[in-house]
């Protein structure tokens, strides 16, 4: 036997050993590939081509160029959507973050009880629909209980959902309530990957309680903080269904934010190339702004490390 | 009409931008596959779960006659169903017979998505008048046939009538007009009092504590104004339209719609009924009324049931009031389609008009949930609702007027319904409706 023969005979198996390790891969990676390629990649595609024709459903539809993406210029419930979207994002995500933060902290350094940090989880299990249902009864002008205690105390009773000033905002501050519990234990556990040591170092210099959270906590806490933000964010503009059951747009165009828009065009209306325009126009704001947030808050990078 | 209104809203959140519009084109199989020896199976939708029980029976009593074709019935929710509805037609999983709606319908024709009805027999002067003409499509032919009749009528609380001395009787003869409001005005301001216990028509009632509303308002509605302004407007000698249902021309910009408009915001000013900001803040008209805080509401004949089963309020039924050109209600019929996707299409027209049919109607009647169209049932479904202590005579005393059933409904309301809504917040001024019916109209040209 010489010697090359010997390492044929070796680098057989080899191979067959790697050509195995890539069916696995292929059979591992499958069932997120294809869910990603049938309802994700494919859709996405499709919509982009749907963008440029006058589809209607029931017809396979022309091609029109760039006419729905003309017609966005020009249409002011659109422009008025973006405006409504992007101060529901605003209260929105500034509020849940700054009271989730909040909520981190005391959960760390107060509330150690399993069954506290778990109540606060509660509100988030609940369904989209369910919550919006719940505050419409809550928050109903006349046989609503947040209406009657206004009214007990001697302040005027509020039309939450009927005002054109405070609809988006109401829509706002529910959601802060569903989800601010969620974004409290995501931050929670950044908290809880911060050394001890950093902290009893800071004692030693003499920061106080807010110096430590200010100096110490926050800057460490950048990467999850910058997740948060990103995932919610998103999340925060997909706004849709506290608004179908509350409002439907309304009052005038108040809360007509851009999914509502985006829905009632394409199933009411069936203009689907219009919504299909529109929702690519939402796609490249959206992957804009998780760009530059991306930058900004250098997610990737960690100040621990 | 607006079962939906009382439905809890649960359409689905859309995930992705680029989901959107990936619902498949693909022609598959039909719902509806054929057993073997000849027996077809027929799948039949509707929205109401309060009409189930009835069209359940009837579908029974379908294949008793024809033991050849067996009939599945499913019930949906509002949105759901027109979502399973429109994509079921474009990847063929539709059902072969469904209960249609008329602001669906003219779309359904124009993309022809349903099959007309023509070569089927059917004796049309069995309806109250003018239904039948509302399942004609633009093109003249028919698809469908009247199956309820969607009169408006005025309930009122039992309890705060008699409060202020008022009885039934007081209620049979209102009348309206649109400068001054007449007795029905007259009415809704004694029946409004403000938490001192003053009431509407007494010096010193304070509009800004209102306790009871004399009339109830349920949002600002859609261009038909169905149960809310419309038969104000009717009753002015107001009319939808002129013209064709293919290309209608809208008269929103008519004096008699605006002073109509213009006498209903007043009720609000006033103090008498809620404005649109009270209105649509919270549940909704009926939970309010049964709350107690409405004396009085406009509403149709299909609540009539879910008024009475109130807990903490008796209810009495009087007929809307008369105006300058009369007591005007609207109307409205649901009626069924056949899917052109059906693989039976024989046999579902035939399931059609059977129950379109006197003796479906007959046992849709017996339910006592709506008002059938066909009249040999009329006498029946009146005894159903007497046996529950409904009387329903009241609904049948105005002289009535078709909801528009025209094309591109959804596009004009698009239009119609910020505008309304503008216009009853004070944002805006009747005159606004000049503009608006411009840019409806432009729709048809």
């Amino acid at each position: 036997m010489t010697l090359t023969s010997t390492a044929r005979r070796l680098r057989r198996p080899m191979i067959r050993e790697r050509r195995r390790e890539t069916w696995y891969a292929i059979a591992f990676v499958a069932p997120a590939a294809i869910g990603f390629l049938v309802f994700y990649l494919f859709p996405a595609i499709r919509g982009v081509w749907l963008s440029f024709t006058n589809y209607d459903l029931f017809s396979s539809g022309e091609f029109v160029g760039g006419a729905n993406y003309a017609q966005i210029v020009d249409d002011k419930v659109f422009w008025n959507a973006l405006l409504v979207t992007a101060e529901y994002v605003v209260i929105n995500i500034g509020l849940q973050t700054a009271v989730a933060l909040l909520m981190a902290v005391l959960m760390q350094r107060l509330a150690k009880s399993l069954v506290i940090r778990g109540i606060l989880l509660v509100p988030y299990m609940v369904s989209g629909v369910v919550v919006a249902l719940l505050w419409q009864w809550l928050l109903d002008y006349q046989i609503g209980i947040v209406n009657n205690a206004l009214d007990f105390v001697g302040l005027p009773r509020q039309s939450f959902f009927g005002d054109p000033a405070l609809a988006i905002v109401t829509v706002a501050l529910i959601n802060v309530w569903k989800s601010m519990g969620y974004t409290a234990l995501l931050l929670f556990a950044g908290l809880q990957a911060i050394p001890k040591d950093v902290y009893e170092a800071a004692a030693i210099d003499g920061a106080s309680e807010a110096k430590a959270f200010w100096r110490v906590s926050l800057p460490l806490l950048r990467p999850v903080l910058a997740l948060v933000l990103i995932v919610s964010l998103i999340g925060s503009f997909q706004i849709f269904d506290t608004i179908a059951v509350t409002t439907k747009g309304g009052p005038v165009n108040a809360t007509r934010v851009i999914y509502y828009y985006i829905y009632d065009l394409a199933f009411n209306r069936y203009d689907f190339g219009y919504a299909s325009a529109i929702a690519l126009v939402l796609f490249v704001i959206l992957l804009g702004i998780t760009l530059i947030q991306l930058r900004i808050t250098r997610a990737n990078k960690s100040d621990l490390a | 009409m607006k079962w939906r209104k009382s439905a809890a809203v649960a359409a689905a959140a859309l995930t992705a931008a680029g989901v959107l519009a990936g619902c498949g084109s693909s022609d598959s199989d039909s719902g509806s596959g054929s057993g073997s020896g000849g027996k077809v199976d027929l799948s039949y939708w509707l929205w109401d779960a309060n009409q189930q029980p009835g069209y359940q029976k009837c579908a029974e009593a379908f294949t008793a006659a024809n033991p050849n074709i067996s009939v599945t019935v499913k019930q949906y929710g509002w949105d759901d169903y027109w979502s399973s509805i429109t994509t079921g037609l474009v990847s063929g999983t539709a059902p072969d017979v469904f209960t249609n709606h008329a602001s669906y319908f003219p779309t359904f024709v124009d993309k022809h998505q349903i099959l007309p009805i023509d070569d089927e027999k059917v004796d049309l002067s069995a309806y109250q008048a003018g239904l039948p003409e509302l399942w004609v499509g633009t093109d003249g032919k028919r698809y469908g046939l009247p199956k309820d009749n969607g009169l408006v009528g005025l309930y009122a609380n039992d309890g705060l009538l008699k409060d202020a001395g008022k009885t039934a009787a007081d209620l049979a003869n209102l009348t309206w007009n649109p400068t001054d409001g007449g007795t029905f005005e007259q009415l809704i301001a004694h029946l409004t009092v403000d938490k001192a216990g003053k009431r509407g028509d007494q010096p010193g009632f304070d509009k800004g504590k209102v306790a009871v509303y004399g009339l109830g308002l349920n949002g600002a509605g859609d261009g038909s104004g169905e149960t809310i302004w419309a038969q104000y407007a009717l009753s002015n000698g107001w009319q939808y339209y002129s013209g064709s249902t293919s290309k209608p021309v809208f008269n929103y910009n008519d004096p008699k719609f605006t002073d109509t408009l213009k006498w209903f915001k007043g009720l609000s000013d006033k103090g008498f009924m809620p404005s649109l900001k009270v209105a649509s803040s919270g549940i909704g008209m009926q939970a309010s009324y049964g709350a107690g805080k409405y004396a009085m509401t406009t509403d149709g004949v299909w609540s009539a049931k879910s008024y009475f089963e109130l807990k903490d309020v008796k209810t009495t039924i009087a007929p809307l009031p008369t105006g300058p050109a009369g007591r005007q209600s609207t109307t409205n019929a649901l009626g069924d389609a056949v899917t052109a996707t059906t693989k039976h299409p024989a046999e579902a027209k035939k399931l059609l008009v059977f129950l379109g049919g006197k003796d479906c109607q007959s046992i849709v009647a017996k339910e006592g949930v709506v008002l059938p169209a066909i009249t040999s049932a009329i006498e029946e479904a009146k005894a159903t609702f007497k046996t529950n202590g409904i009387d329903i005579q009241p609904f049948l005393e105005p002289k009535t007027s078709i909801e528009p059933v025209v094309p591109q409904w959804a596009d004009a309301m698009a239009i119609f319904k910020p505008a309304m809504e503008a216009f009853l917040n004070g944002q805006t001024q009747a005159d606004s409706f000049v503009g608006v019916n411009d840019q409806i109209n432009a729709l048809y040209k």
